[in-house]
């Protein structure tokens, strides 16, 4: 993702973190930053897995 | 692309040319529904045909893998795990945990685009209720950020019927 497109996405997160926390004050607030960021990326900018390589893991 | 979307991108179309209608389930369906979790395999759930099982063994020559048996102790079902891939794809036929039956996964899926394809993905709620039946330590730790998940999409979705 672009600088641009990255601080759109926050801005746009920031807008629905203060929608939805008054709904759902049982989510935490950080996890639903977390998910609203997972949530909202392109699937292409995504991390699904982990992966061995080497002697470790890779994400 | 990522290697991860590539990754799919590259499964998903071997589905389609194979014509094996599968449905995404496990961990990769949660994170194409938004949730923030990784994972260590692609997890699908087929027909269980002679037509399928013939066809699961061209996907992973397709795929560069290997398909071999997964023995579970812990679990009935029987599974297939196409291996030497970056990424080993676990096979299940007909069913997965929480009594859910292929018919049903996929009436009830939905379908998210992966890179220059549109994969069928199991809800978020199926993989709840699977994940909750499996039991097992790592299924369970997933699940509240899962629920968190799913109650952030419902909102979500109850705003955009309003709108």
């Amino acid at each position: 993702m672009t600088r641009r497109e990255l601080k759109t996405l926050m801005k746009t997160i920031d807008r629905e973190m203060k929608r939805l926390r008054p709904l759902l004050p049982e989510i935490d607030p950080h996890d639903m930053h977390l998910i609203l960021l997972q949530k909202m990326r392109p699937v292409g900018s995504r991390r699904f897995f982990i992966r061995a390589h080497g002697d470790g893991f890779v994400f | 692309m990522s290697f991860d979307e590539a990754f799919l991108d590259a499964l998903v179309a071997a589905l389609h040319r194979l014509k094996i209608d599968a449905v995404i389930v496990g961990n990769t369906a949660s994170i194409l529904h938004g949730a923030a979790v990784l994972t260590q395999d692609v997890d699908i759930v087929v027909r269980d045909t002679a037509l399928n099982r013939k066809k699961l063994m061209k996907l992973a020559v397709e795929l560069g893998g290997v398909e071999t048996r997964l023995t579970d102790p812990s679990s009935s079902l029987d599974v297939r795990r196409i291996v030497n891939l970056s990424v080993p794809i676990d096979v299940m036929f007909n069913r997965i945990g929480g009594g859910l039956r292929f018919e049903s996964l996929r009436a009830r899926s939905v379908k998210i685009s992966v890179g220059t394809q549109r994969a069928t993905v199991a809800s978020l709620e199926d993989v709840i209720a699977s994940k909750e039946a499996a039991g097992r330590k790592k299924d369970l730790a997933v699940l509240p950020i899962l629920r968190d998940t799913l109650a952030i999409n419902r909102a979500r979705e109850k705003r955009e019927k309003k709108i």
